[in-house]
């Protein structure tokens, strides 16, 4: 692994709740970002991520804990000694301040002459695509361009690290897609150590290096998109990254697990006849048409048509199944209350812990 | 910060070489005193004092101040020259205030000192501008120990403005009202005497129910709170009539009623009373008009409870006014509609769903009314006659011919313990609102039309009062315009001329009116607290909306404390507590001022309050992490945004300085004379052409710099400041 950049080594958060007493925000999470990558946090609201970017940036300090950065520890350290770049989930531009101003106000505090200022605002700008916005106000403008303003001023000073709070929270999913591929474009680009937090599965997908999923205030599994889609440790993850059935199946032997009345090769050392939870994607299973009350079949409940492709909700046997389907090169859909075989990828079927 | 300590102890080394210690009859102005640094007792400095003349106990405090410039110079770790600060600056700050309180006047202050020490020769008198500076260097030199030990984060610039704000409310607020309550357990001679208190509370003259029976008045608690209970009750309903029209309604003339809540804030207290009089008062247009068409005679019914709530309900319905109009808005329309659709008509909607939605914001305004009622001195002192009350009494045992101390203390205590029961009734009640419905989503319903009998009650009790409003106030302008009310109503100009007359000689121009004095005293003190008022105000809301730190909790609970304290209150504590040494300057501007900014930093506070929550944190983190420090952050990004809360502070800083009546009127001398001091003497005199004339001129002057300020800054708005979505912290 490369040089680590960010190190958060057993850090807790806590919070004092009015009904429940001391709760946990954060509970001895333990993280490494390596220098240049981009590790998102991803979990639902009220998991935790946010207050561990906000003790990454300095606005809050860790009950217990050390976090340090290009190792030196931060942990005491005021935000505006830490070296960080934060772009906020509803940007933070200075009302007041046009967009040149807001881009400079780093290098103004820090007495920077005013010909590097301006060279630096210049590029930055350039670099965003907002060369010649110097002078606008932050409310004329549009969503995505504040957004981009935040980004160029979150920057200009060449930061260790950049933070990234939910930003693309407040666009439409148009131009959410089109800011998250800038976003990490110019990551790459510069090269520099990021976090960035998120709740939604596909901008983590999209985006990150790695990610970490959170819940309860604890990281529950860190990993890439891949890793997290095909292997997740836990039923939360499982359910949180993607879609998913939760599915009961029963060893039958070494290399061959029962669900429902179909078998299924795969291998596993768990004892024959006990009961396993497997994950299966609703795109792992296959449907063709079938004969009524065949072995191995199910029932169409419903259906929804998304265009590239059909979801199927199937009875199969006393278990309710997601599956979907591509109409290309297969033809015509199953009609509600058509009966379908079920056939499993087995490559791809997960075995939960 | 290692060159701000540096700093810091060589200004207080400085100033116990060079400046004198002790406070100078003159004054520094005149030079005199720098001839007498080393030699003469008066102007000697603090070490002179300490060697030549025998003052020895200020020694250890210089001796301390020494050992700050020791500390700063050693080449130590920070942490460690932080606790080398905090022991000999905070060592230096007790040592300072044992020796100030240990020996004053007449040598040792406290019996036990004298026993145990024996007579002490020498005396001190209250500390001049060597003493102040040291002390405030010694509590810099703490705060930059703090900082350095990584307290407020470490940042000087948080625990300086903390210590300054701690200080000056302990010492400005704190200290005068501990000293009440010593006051009241004390004799005339000052000695101690616990039981004393019992007898000064006992008095029937405080509690007597006589009244009921129907023979005498009643004690002064009594009326004080009857009158404040009809005050509430009154200025509730009629400021819930106004909201509901304001708001719920298609009145034509809403405008009109915004200017109403201007009037009180520009008002000196007692005007309405003096229109009061000009109409109902004996030789008041009504009484007139009764005796001249059926021969009644003239009665003195203002004079008492009926006229006294009636100028209270005045003045203090457009307060209520404001609170209400912010509960009436903050109900949902959307729950209005939902109850609509479920088919409540207009009026079971406004019964049972905006009524009892209100019902907090009702409790509010009903306490707000109240604690505005028991703190009044100029309404009851112009219209009470023989009903007395708190406030009056107080008055009256201070400057009357009683000259008790003590009665006036315990009196104090009593206004005090009223004040702050319903204030802390008040803050329960507000911070139970939750069902306010603001909850920063768009609420895009529109406001359910008032049903038709309440909109026809809420008219009938507010316009003809609304009217009646506009009337006194015409009656004021008019009354300076004639010779004497009452009895010959020709137009003259007299009054105005009388006290606003201008001469032109030779040597420049003579402002001979009589009202000059006073009006210029008014006007400069006032633009000297002004700002001192906003920036305090200001700064200690930036600690407590922006900072946290612990003792935030008990610094924002003083704070409050001191909104809560009754002018007359106040006012009374500073002449006991500022007359003697360490601090004395009782009979000097500076206490006014003092008064001025300590009594209003509520205005500044709130203000800022009102106006940084709706500054989103994100802009001050922004700033942080593009590596602002907090004074940066504050300078850049928080004051810019504030301006408008800025000028607010500044304006009604002004403003209610010039206004004010109960808290300096113990203070004022021939010397440093308000305008309303002024005023309101001449009304006890019966001079009431002058004192009207007067007024008019005050509220003009008010008017004139409101708008003025209006116009400067109205325009200039910034466009979105709250950024409107706030994101779900997870």
């Amino acid at each position: 692994m490369a040089k680590v950049s960010i190190q958060l080594s057993g850090i807790s958060k806590r919070f004092d709740h009015t009904v429940k007493g001391e709760v946990y925000a954060v509970r001895d999470v333990n993280l490494a970002v390596a220098e240049g990558e981009l590790l998102t946090l991803l979990g639902p609201s009220g998991c935790g991520k946010s207050t561990t970017l906000r003790m990454i940036a300095g606005f809050e300090e860790p009950d217990e804990g050390t976090i340090s950065i290009d190792g030196k520890d931060v942990t005491h350290v005021l935000p505006n000694r830490r070296g960080i770049g934060f772009v906020f989930q509803n940007y933070a531009l200075f009302p007041h301040l046009s967009v040149y101003e807001n881009v400079a106000y780093a290098l103004r505090v820090q007495g920077k002459d005013e010909a590097s200022i301006k060279r630096a605002v210049t590029d930055v700008l350039g670099v965003v695509g907002l060369a010649n916005y110097e002078r606008q106000q932050p409310h004329q403008m549009s969503g995505g361009e504040q957004q981009r303003v935040a980004l160029a001023r979150a920057v200009v000073f060449q930061p260790k690290v950049l933070l990234f709070d939910e930003p693309l929270s407040n666009l439409d999913a148009k131009l959410r897609v089109e800011m998250r591929e800038q976003i990490r474009a110019l990551q790459k680009r510069i090269g520099i150590t990021t976090v960035y937090v998120t709740h939604d599965q596909e901008e983590a997908m999209a985006i990150s290096d790695r990610i970490a999923v959170m819940e309860r205030g604890q990281i529950v599994q860190d990993g890439t998109a891949p890793d997290l889609y095909y292997r997740p440790n836990t039923e939360f993850v499982a359910r949180f990254i993607g879609r998913t059935n939760l599915l009961d199946g029963r060893v039958v032997s070494a290399n061959e697990v029962e669900i429902e009345d179909q078998r299924v090769s795969l291998s596993t050392r768990r004892p024959v006849g006990s009961t396993v939870r497997l994950v299966v994607r609703p795109e792992m299973i296959d449907l063709a048409a079938a004969g009524e009350g065949e072995a191995g079949t199910g029932r169409v409940l419903q259906r929804t048509f998304l265009g590239e492709k059909t979801d199927y909700d199937i009875q199969f046997g006393n278990t309710k199944i997601q599956a979907c389907r591509s109409d290309a090169f297969r033809g015509a859909a199953f009609e509600i209350g058509a009966s379908v075989r079920l056939s499993f990828d087995p490559a791809n079927i997960h075995l939960l812990a | 910060m290692s060159r701000a300590a540096l700093s810091w102890s060589i200004a207080g080394l400085l100033a116990a070489v060079l400046l004198p210690w002790y406070g100078l009859e003159d004054g520094l102005g005149s030079g005199a005193w720098i001839a007498g640094l080393w030699s003469s007792e008066d102007a000697a400095s603090g070490l002179a004092q300490s060697i030549f003349f025998g003052r020895w106990w200020l020694a250890p405090t210089l001796a301390a101040s020494l050992g700050c410039l020791v500390v700063s110079l050693l080449p130590l770790a920070p942490a460690r020259r932080g606790t080398g600060l905090l022991i000999a600056g905070g060592g230096g700050v007790v040592l300072f205030a044992a020796q100030a309180f240990a020996v004053g006047l007449r040598g040792w202050n406290a019996g036990w000192l004298l026993s145990l020490l024996g007579e002490m020769e020498q005396r001190q008198v209250g500390i001049g501008a060597g003493a102040t500076i040291v002390l405030i260097a010694l509590l810099s030199l703490v705060s930059i120990g703090l900082a350095l030990r990584g307290a407020f984060g470490g940042d000087a610039f948080v625990a300086g403005a903390m210590t300054t704000v701690t200080a000056s409310i302990l010492l400005f607020t704190a200290w005068p009202i501990l000293h009440i309550l010593a006051q009241a357990f004390q004799d005339q001679d000052g000695a101690l005497r616990p039981l004393l208190i019992v007898d000064r509370l006992a008095e029937s003259k405080i509690w007597s129910l006589r009244c009921l029976a129907g023979s005498g008045g009643c004690g002064v608690v009594w009326n004080t709170l009857f009158l404040a209970l009809c005050c509430g009750v009154g200025s509730t309903v009629l400021g819930l009539s106004f909201a509901l029209i304001a708001t719920r309604t298609s009145f034509g003339f809403k405008k009109i009623l915004r200017v109403l809540t201007v009037l009180p804030i520009i008002t000196p207290p007692f005007v309405i009373g003096l229109a009061l009089i000009l109409l109902f008062g004996r030789s008041g247009l009504v009484n007139q008009l009764l005796d001249w068409s059926f021969g009644v005679q003239p009665t003195r019914w203002i004079y008492g409870f009926p006229g006294v709530l009636l100028a209270q309900l005045f003045a203090f319905t457009p307060v209520a006014f404001l609170v209400l109009i912010g509960v009436v808005e903050g109900v949902s329309p959307t729950l209005e509609e939902a109850s609509q659709t479920l088919r409540a008509n207009r009026w079971d909607t406004f019964v049972t769903i905006s009524l009892p939605l209100m019902r907090p914001g009702l409790a509010n305004a009903f306490l707000v009314g109240f604690i505005e009622s028991i703190a009044d001195f100029g309404n009851p002192i112009v219209l009470g006659g023989n009903f007395g009350v708190l406030s009056t009494e107080i008055y009256f045992a201070v400057v009357g011919a009683q000259l008790d101390y003590g009665r006036a203390a315990a009196l104090a205590l009593l206004l005090l313990v009223l004040a702050l029961g319903a204030f802390f009734l008040q803050r329960r009640i507000v911070g139970t609102r939750s069902y306010a419905t603001i909850s920063g989503k768009g609420d895009s319903g529109l406001a359910t039309p008032l049903p038709d009998a309440a909109r026809r009650v809420a008219h009938w009790i507010a316009l003809p009062w609304a009217g009646f409003t506009l009337l006194l106030y015409g009656f004021i302008l008019m009354g300076g315009l004639v010779k004497v009310w009452g009895r010959d109503y020709t137009p003259t100009l007299d009054h105005y001329a009388k006290a606003f007359s201008i001469e032109f000689s030779e040597g420049g121009v003579i402002w001979s009116g009589a009202a000059w004095n006073s009006f210029w005293t008014t006007v400069e003190l006032a633009a000297i607290a002004a700002p001192i008022t906003a920036a305090l105000g200001l700064l200690a809301a930036w600690l407590m909306v922006r900072q946290r730190f612990a003792g935030r909790g008990a610094l924002e609970f003083a704070t409050m404390l001191s909104f809560a304290v009754p002018g007359t209150v106040i006012g009374v504590a500073y002449v006991f507590a500022f007359n003697v040494p360490p601090l004395e300057i009782t009979g000097t501007a500076l206490i006014i001022v003092l008064c001025f900014v300590f009594r209003n930093m509520t205005v500044g506070l709130r203000a800022g309050v009102a106006a940084m929550s709706q500054i989103d944190r994100s802009l001050d983190e922004a700033s942080a992490t593009l590596r602002g420090r907090a004074p940066q952050t504050l300078f850049y990004v928080v004051m810019p945004l504030l301006r408008p809360a800025i000028v607010g502070a500044l304006v009604y800083g002004f403003v209610r300085a010039v206004t004010t009546v109960s808290a300096v009127v113990f203070l004022v001398t021939a010397e440093y004379d308000l305008a309303t001091t002024y005023i309101i003497l001449r009304v006890i005199n019966g001079d009431y052409g002058l004192a009207i004339a007067y007024s008019c001129a005050l509220i003009v002057l008010m008017l004139a710099v409101i708008l003025l300020i209006q116009f400067l800054v109205g325009d200039r708005r910034l466009g979105r400041r709250a950024l409107p979505v706030q994101g779900v912290r997870a």
